[in-house]
């Protein structure tokens, strides 16, 4: 196969999952920032529990987490099963709402 | 034991998702790109693993399927139950605190070793008696409940219950089947249904079905028929024959000789059958008339029916033709394999008589006059084929015929004209010998049914010799 053919040489499925332009579905490079990325994304999305053949995944539930909730818990807990991954954790509340809260997850890597 | 299906199914979700990940690794590094690793939190990883779990679901399912399909061929199409198991049972001796009398109702239950039991039906204590026997039953099927006898202590409190004791040990309990031992268990049912030649039928099908490795290289059994009761022996003895007369005095001996048997001789004309018997007066009333006198003629039956425990099977190849000796010897020998000792089992060839058959056809406008007349000498030759003829079911392709015994040896006139009729582009066969002609010599005469010799007996007509002539009027 034409090594040149292809700008992705070991990808991995996108996140959010997302077909392209072409039809193809998105995917990225391994170990690039888009990749880790797409892993936080992913452990991001799921509770502890929530895949059965991987128990361990995801973050916990922070249905009745209290106000503010603990970020730093949380990017521990992302770090832990993404090592790679360099997090930075944002909170923001709703003014309507004060239980409605955002996360933002920054991710960056070293090296990479 | 109970191992005749061997399917391995993998039903592992962790190995099925190593050989998905092995899969994708594989492939690319094949492609010219090593050095792909799976990630917990990869999306693909994580829908590999749920694909999995659903896969080994499924897998397991399938995994049961070949017990499954012993199950329902032994218990659906064999009819061969699985065994149940039985519940083991306790006689046990009650005491009661009095003699008021009471009802200990069935299915109260009680524990003997910490197993359960219960009482099998309602027993009553009448009053003045303060103990009675009371049949105890294991809640369950299996062996684990023999031997226990105490302690024995009722699950609800009965006041009026002062001891229970076992009259020995619970008894009679048995496992229900598994499937290892049921598959083993059909096995054995199966063993004792091998095929069985019983009626006549049966030995003709079986013929048929003979396999290639019993017969001589390249014998094949194309056709068959069996008569049951029949002999084909030939047996001689003597009597006095009369010309122009059938009966036949004196006769020295009926062994093998019955209505039915062809009997040849000095004096006795071709195709002479016995029409009946008497051994009272010693004499015998043939088909046809004797041809000379003489006494003490030696005679020859040949074939007897109504014998016991005797089947003669009948058999020729696919085109009608006789098989071989060897391969009848073969056969018959594989017959008898499959019968008790003392069963008489022949195979013989079916005798064959020529048919001549000349006939005249007028054709329609518009038909071609010497393709009908050769689609109707085909349409005889077809009917009077040994390959063809009496056909008995269009089911096994005609693979069996009828044949004496069932009253088909008869080369039916009318028939005949039948089969000519109705050829497309045939009018009308004129009357009379002129129009058709049959008979068992070149250059027939004959308008009248012609009966076949023998108690299988095949026609034979050919377009080489010829023996059907057909032309236009």
């Amino acid at each position: 196969m034409d090594r040149d053919a292809f700008v992705i040489e070991l990808p991995h499925f996108g996140a959010p999952f997302a077909f392209g332009m072409k039809g193809t579905v998105d995917v990225v490079e391994q170990d690039t920032v888009e990749h880790v990325a797409a892993c936080v994304f992913n452990i991001a999305s799921c509770t502890v529990g929530q895949v059965p053949m991987l128990p361990d995944l995801g973050i916990s539930d922070l249905t009745a987490s209290t106000v503010p909730v603990d970020t730093d818990g949380l990017v521990a807990e992302i770090a832990g099963q993404e090592p790679r991954a360099q997090l930075m954790a944002t909170e923001s509340g709703s003014q309507l709402d004060v239980t409605l809260r955002t996360i933002q997850l920054n991710v960056s890597t070293q090296g990479r | 034991m109970g191992d005749f299906l061997d399917v391995v199914i993998d039903s592992d979700p962790t190995s099925i998702t190593d050989t998905g990940i092995e899969q994708i690794t594989s492939t690319l590094t094949t492609n010219g790109f090593p050095g792909w690793t799976p990630n917990d939190g990869d999306l693909e990883i994580i829908l590999l693993t749920i694909i999995a779990q659903m896969a080994a679901d499924v897998a397991s399912m399938a995994a049961q399927v070949p017990a499954a399909i012993f199950r329902a061929f032994g218990t659906k199409l064999i009819g061969v139950a699985y065994n149940q198991g039985a519940a083991a049972t306790l006689s046990t001796t009650w005491t009661l605190a009095d003699t008021l009398g009471h009802t200990i109702p069935g299915g109260t239950y009680v524990t003997v070793a910490d197993l359960g039991f219960y009482v099998e039906s309602d027993v009553i204590v009448n009053p003045g008696s303060s103990t009675t026997t009371v049949l105890l039953v294991a809640v369950d099927q299996g062996t684990s409940y023999n031997g226990v006898a105490s302690p024995i202590a009722t699950v609800d409190e009965v006041d009026w219950v002062l001891s229970i004791a076992a009259s020995g040990s619970a008894s009679g309990g048995a496992d229900p089947e598994d499937d290892d031992a049921y598959q083993d268990r059909l096995a054995t049912e199966l063993a004792l249904q091998a095929p069985r030649p019983i009626t006549a039928s049966d030995y003709a099908a079986m013929a048929l079905s003979a396999p290639s490795t019993i017969l001589p290289s390249g014998v094949v059994v194309g056709r068959a028929t069996a008569i049951d009761g029949y002999d084909p022996s030939a047996n001689v003895f003597t009597g006095n024959t009369t010309s122009r007369s059938a009966t036949v005095a004196s006769v020295s001996s009926f062994v093998g000789v019955t209505a039915g048997s062809v009997i040849t001789g000095a004096g006795i004309p071709a195709g002479t059958t016995v029409l009946s018997i008497n051994t009272g007066t010693s004499t015998l009333v043939l088909s046809q008339a004797a041809t000379a006198t003489a006494t003490g003629a030696s005679l020859t039956s040949t074939g007897s029916y109504g014998n016991s425990r005797t089947v003669t099977t009948f058999v020729t190849d696919p085109e009608g033709v006789a098989l071989s000796s060897p391969a009848m010897t073969a056969l018959a020998s594989w017959l008898l394999g499959y019968r008790e000792v003392n069963f008489l089992t022949y195979v013989v060839a079916p005798s064959y008589t020529p048919i001549y058959v000349t006939f005249q056809v007028h054709c329609l406008p518009g038909y071609d006059q010497t393709a009908t007349i050769t689609a109707a000498e085909n349409a005889i030759l077809n009917y009077l084929g040994p390959a063809t003829w009496g056909a008995a079911s269009a089911s096994n392709g005609g693979a069996q015929w009828l044949n004496s015994a069932q009253g088909f040896n008869v080369i039916r006139y009318n028939k005949l004209l039948g089969v000519i009729e109705n050829v497309p582009g045939v009018d009308y066969v004129p009357p009379g010998s002129t129009g058709l002609a049959i008979g068992t010599t070149a250059s027939p005469s004959g308008t009248s049914d012609i009966t076949l010799i023998g108690p299988a007996p095949l026609p034979q007509s050919d377009s080489t010799t010829p023996t059907v002539v057909g032309s236009a009027v």
